[in-house]
């Protein structure tokens, strides 16, 4: 699965530890989803598109043979 | 190995016992305990906000708790049974059994309990190291956590596979002894390291 938060975080121009606070998780957790390294629960993939006041489809895709 | 045990524990009636359950029964009870186990899991996973982790202060008072501990653990290695300090105090036993003895259930006897109490605060210091919630603790962690645990799990079982193949003679019960600690020392091992590398090799964000 790949994801543009890191895109969304430089248009709404918020820091990976402004975005961790607002969805309640550690900056390290955020930093590891950017990476690729960690598929978010659906409940915070929610919680992130809430923050950035899109779909959660706008940020995160599924990629061939997912 | 297993024979073994059954003799030092003397449960030959039990056995014989086991044999007059007829294949009927013995079926029953294995489709009751596995549906059971099936139920609280799928409900465990209808409630997922429990955790079953100690509160992060915990994690300090665990290893406050391993530095004594942990000493009386070495000390205990390190001595034979008839040069170290000696806690003679009568305790409740359901079974006790000496190499040689018949075996006693439900008996007051006399015993040194050093190690008892050694084993019984390794044991309690490292579940709350282990089992403590994290400064910040949130579902990457946890996953964190789960992973170490499997894999603890899996390195546990080899490590006895390969002792299990090798050892031989009362070397190998010591070595149970201590296989009862390592799972645990192993999954802590592997967990800080895992949160130790997330902190240290973060990428410095733009």
């Amino acid at each position: 699965m790949k994801n543009n938060i890191k895109v969304e975080r430089a248009i709404k121009n918020i820091t990976q530890q402004q975005l961790a606070d607002y969805v309640g998780v550690s900056r390290q957790t955020i930093n590891a989803m950017e990476l690729g390294r960690y598929v978010p629960s659906t409940l915070l993939a929610l919680k992130i598109a809430r923050c950035f006041e899109t779909n959660v489809e706008k940020i995160f895709q599924l990629e061939d043979g997912d | 190995m297993l024979f073994r045990l059954l003799h030092i524990l003397n449960l030959g009636p039990i056995k014989s016992e086991l044999n007059a359950f007829s294949n009927k029964n013995v079926k029953f009870v294995c489709h009751y305990v596995i549906n059971t186990l099936l139920l609280h899991r799928n409900l465990k996973l209808i409630n997922m906000t429990k955790d079953y982790l100690f509160p992060s202060q915990f994690q300090k008072l665990g290893w406050i708790l391993l530095a004594p501990f942990g000493l009386l653990f070495l000390y205990l290695c390190f001595t034979t049974s008839g040069s170290r300090v000696e806690l003679n105090v009568p305790v409740f036993a359901i079974i006790n059994n000496d190499i040689g003895n018949s075996t006693h259930w439900f008996t007051f006897i006399k015993n040194d309990i050093l190690d008892e109490i050694t084993y019984i605060g390794l044991i309690v210091s490292l579940v709350f190291i282990a089992f403590s919630k994290e400064e910040c603790d949130d579902e990457f962690i946890l996953e964190i956590r789960r992973n170490s645990l499997v894999w603890a799990l899996l390195i546990n079982s080899l490590i006895l596979i390969f002792c299990e193949l090798f050892i031989y003679g009362f070397v190998f019960l010591e070595i149970l002894y201590f296989n009862l600690l390592s799972i645990l020392i192993l999954f802590i091992i592997k967990f800080k390291i895992a949160v130790y590398k997330l902190d240290k090799f973060d990428e410095d964000e733009e």
